[in-house]
């Protein structure tokens, strides 16, 4: 196991190391610079912009050939600084773990949302396959799956936050709110983010626990007299589950992924509006903290995912 | 460690040093609507109006304007020498929020700290005026022998030129103490701790903590010269959308309402409106275009491409009728609005006879530049390419990112961008000095149209030289005049109200100043 770990882990630094080389020189070839919101010129009421100009890009560094500018990139970034943010000049380390709170604020709930409605959804429908509940499941999926989460945004928080005004319309929490206000906000957008996973989640668990339930040991186990429920749960989807782990752990970076059209309805501050705005200001040094944090994510959660399968399925030996 | 109390924890953000506790009957808290991110309280380099509105809040200029009038700050009284060359401001009895008096030393080094080229401060050009700061920005003078203080309460300004419009400039200078920022050298503002969590303020409401990245959180200043009414006042980044559901609900108690949304706002009854429109209103929405290409060159075509478009249509279609269509661009002090102005109305048959006239050839692009995603906006570009086209012009929209924007400005190719023209008080007309003057042009200054004529020139210079209120009168009229029949480069569109939503319990908001939130000790609740 722990060969197969430190195997893991070295192919995993050098495949980031080739994700930051790639993004770095995407980001860079992206038309327009920081420099560019920097000192408008149609309202800039400044001293010499030109000068000011040469001189901001001297500091930021921007004036150096591209290899190099990466270089002292990769440098700062294996000794943890991550640089200096250049629309605000804030550290980016900070900022990108101030909202990486903000935003597991909101993973955590959508992603136990997720797992409950998906996990245990797809068990019902593939135990009353092909009857009512099973239809009723599987069309809720399909409608789950296919509206886009803004449009669904939008429509509750007309409904809920604004006709009824049962929930509030956006925000992380009210100013001096406590932990009952908290939850009234993380409730819509968790529930949008939660639903599309759980849409997906469910037809996963529903077809792997139609394969299981078809099973031999299944069949061996009602016969040794076990109750129904634990023949359907320590047998079943014990079982079932086992592929279903690869797919929630790749789909966790998903899940930041699909959170920054959330994130910018129900304006919460989380990661996804922050990279929103780097892309939009070409904030080049929290945009690389930012996706390379995403590919740091995947190469991680896909580690656990194989660690995890091993550990629960006895039969794979790595 | 329970995760989902993560939700209920404050966002995670930033604790500052306040004032000491709120005092005796402050009570309730309002919550407002910034429209763009908001990063540091620097009033020296404000990223956008987002940081500009939080520094207003946190510190105080000399004085700022409300209605047309000038109204005291920091400063009590001033005294403006007619020649318009010296102005001596008499400070009032004022404590920062530490209990440390406001004296003329915290003026005068926020002035140094504006002018400084290391500070790379924003609205550093007026400075350069100021008797001595050649000096001082060269170098080769430590201080600026231009201003003075004779005593604690007392400041003096001495100019090189004249300048009538120095009040008005003034009232974009927030002054930072001095016993706080002396330490930091001016390269080291931007960005520095010191100004994302200022412990010490001026403002009625000073700075508590960042509750996330994009909310801020004041507390009532128990050392403000005046009660304030309030005991918290918050500020939330929020797109507009958001905004205008949030104030319907109540969550957010004071947010700007987008034209369109007036009328149903009024109809619902549950949002007071407050609004600043006509020569109240502080931005005047144009096309502009770089003359220097040669492409609008001849007056002739300038003046069609006015009376091409059916502006008084726009405005009523797209702003629901609240707007106002100007026939110049110096559109407010009402006193320097002649009543002679050539009307630019609707009459695409005279566009077609001067475009004729000018030999205008029928296949050269106009671009229509602008950086799509406000609704509003795109409709009115979409409108004006119908219009051109139809007397003509080779017109086509030409959608930007907004760092390509600061590009084609810098580099002088935009044919009309629609953009605006922004005054930081409706009471001087003066601005228009920075933007029509041959010596501004870009990259000088902001005059990015690239406009000179000798004759608008010699009027400019000579009205912001006095302050004889009725030669001034007749000089910005004559001025007015010659930019109405000239059409500089500048195309005014419409001058939208500008229109703030309240909740009803909120009290004494004023949209007419500066920035809306520097008389923010006039705010109240009835609960």
């Amino acid at each position: 196991m722990l060969r197969f770990v430190i195997r893991r882990l070295a192919t995993s630094a050098v495949v980031l190391l080739a994700i930051s080389m790639l993004l770095f020189g995407l980001i860079h070839a992206a038309p327009g610079s920081p420099l560019d919101m920097y000192f408008d010129p149609a309202s800039y009421a400044g001293v010499d912009r030109a000068a000011a100009l040469k001189a901001a890009e001297a500091e930021l560094g921007l004036d150096q050939p591209l290899p190099l500018q990466y270089v002292y990139w990769l440098h700062s970034t294996v000794t943890g600084n991550l640089g200096v943010s250049t629309e605000t000049g804030r550290p980016v380390l900070t900022v990108m773990l101030e909202r990486l709170q903000n935003s597991l604020a909101l993973m955590v709930p959508s992603l136990l949302i997720a797992l409950v409605l998906g996990l245990l959804g797809g068990v019902l429908a593939a135990v009353r396959r092909n009857r009512p509940t099973d239809y009723a499941l599987a069309g809720l999926s399909l409608v789950s799956l296919s509206i886009p989460p803004f449009f669904l945004g939008l429509v509750l928080i007309y409904v809920f936050g604004v006709t009824l005004a049962w929930l509030p319309t956006a925000g992380m929490n009210e100013p001096g709110g406590g932990f009952v206000a908290g939850l009234r906000h993380v409730i819509l957008p968790a529930c949008i983010l939660g639903f599309a996973s759980a849409a997906g989640y469910l037809r996963w668990t529903r077809s792997s626990m139609l394969d299981v339930l078809d099973r031999d040991y299944m069949q061996t186990a009602r016969s040794k007299g076990l109750s129904a429920q634990r023949v359907l749960w320590r047998h079943g989807a014990h079982n079932a589950l086992i592929p279903i782990v690869t797919v929630v752990a790749m789909s966790i970076p998903q899940l930041f992924g699909g959170a920054v059209i959330v994130e910018q309805i129900f304006s919460w501050p989380g990661m996804g509006r922050l990279a929103l705005s780097a892309i939009t200001t070409r904030d080049y040094p929290v945009l690389m903290g930012f996706v390379m944090f995403i590919a740091l994510l995947v190469v991680l959660c896909n580690l656990i995912a194989d660690l995890l399968y091993a550990v629960i399925d006895p039969r794979i030996r790595v | 460690m329970c995760l989902l109390a993560l939700a209920a924890c404050s966002p995670a953000g930033e604790s500052g040093g306040g004032g000491g506790g709120t005092g005796g009957a402050a009570t309730g808290d309002v919550k407002f609507e910034l429209y763009q991110k908001v990063t540091a309280f620097n009033p020296f380099n404000a990223l956008n109006g987002g940081d500009q509105t939080i520094s207003a809040l946190q510190f105080q200029p000399l004085l700022t304007t409300q209605d047309g009038k000038f109204v005291p700050k920091l400063a009590e009284k001033w005294d403006l020498a007619p020649d318009a060359t010296q102005v001596t401001f008499h400070l009032r009895d004022a404590k920062w929020s530490d209990g440390k008096p406001i004296t003329a030393k915290d003026v005068v080094f926020t002035l140094e700290a504006q002018t400084d080229p290391k500070t790379k401060a924003v609205f550093a050009g007026p400075m350069k005026n100021i008797a001595g700061a050649a000096e001082y920005i060269a170098g080769t003078a430590q201080t600026i022998s231009g201003v003075s203080a004779p005593d604690d309460r007392t400041v003096v300004i001495k100019l090189a030129k004249p300048n009538a419009g120095l009040l008005t400039d003034l009232t974009q200078v927030y002054v930072v103490p001095q016993h706080v920022y002396g330490t930091l050298k001016h390269e080291e503002f931007k960005g520095s701790d010191k100004f994302r969590t200022p412990s010490v303020g001026s403002g009625a409401y000073t700075f508590a903590k960042w509750i996330s990245d994009d909310e801020v959180q004041f507390q009532a200043n128990p050392n403000f010269w005046a009660k304030p009414k309030l005991k918290n006042v918050y500020a939330k980044v929020l797109t507009g959308d958001v905004a205008l559901a949030q104030l319907q609900t109540g969550e957010v108690d004071i947010a700007e309402v987008p034209a369109v949304e007036v009328n149903n706002l009024k109809k619902d009854g549950k949002v007071n409106l407050v609004t600043a429109s006509g020569d109240q209103a502080t931005r005047n929405f144009v096309l502009a275009s770089a003359l220097g290409n040669g492409k609008l060159a001849d007056k002739r075509v300038r003046q069609a491409i006015l009376y091409a478009i059916n502006r008084q249509a726009i405005v009523d279609s797209v702003l629901a009728g609240h707007g106002k269509v100007p026939e110049t661009s110096v559109w407010a002090p009402g006193w320097a609005v002649p009543d002679d102005l050539k009307k630019y109305n609707y009459d695409p048959n005279k566009a077609k006879a001067l475009l004729a006239e000018a030999g205008w050839k029928a296949d050269t692009l106009v671009r229509l530049d602008i950086v799509p995603g406000q609704a509003d906006r795109d409709a009115v570009m979409n409108i004006i390419a119908g219009q051109l086209q139809a007397v003509g012009m080779n017109a086509k929209v030409t959608p930007h990112q907004p760092t390509e924007v600061s590009k084609i400005v810098a580099n002088n190719d935009f044919d009309l961008l629609n953009t605006f023209l922004a005054v930081p008080s409706t009471a001087e007309p003066s601005w228009i000095n920075q933007r029509l003057m041959c010596d501004q042009k870009s990259p000088a200054g902001l005059n990015i149209f690239g406009y000179c004529n000798p004759d608008l020139d010699a009027l400019l210079a000579e009205g912001v030289a006095t302050t004889d209120q009725g030669k001034r009168k007749d000089i910005y009229q004559k001025a007015n005049r010659i930019i109405n029949e000239d059409v500089p480069g500048i195309f005014p569109l419409y001058i939208p109200d500008l229109n703030y939503g309240t909740t009803k319990r909120v009290k004494g908001f004023n949209a007419t100043t500066t920035t809306p939130m520097v008389n923010a000790e006039d705010w109240s609740v009835t609960q």
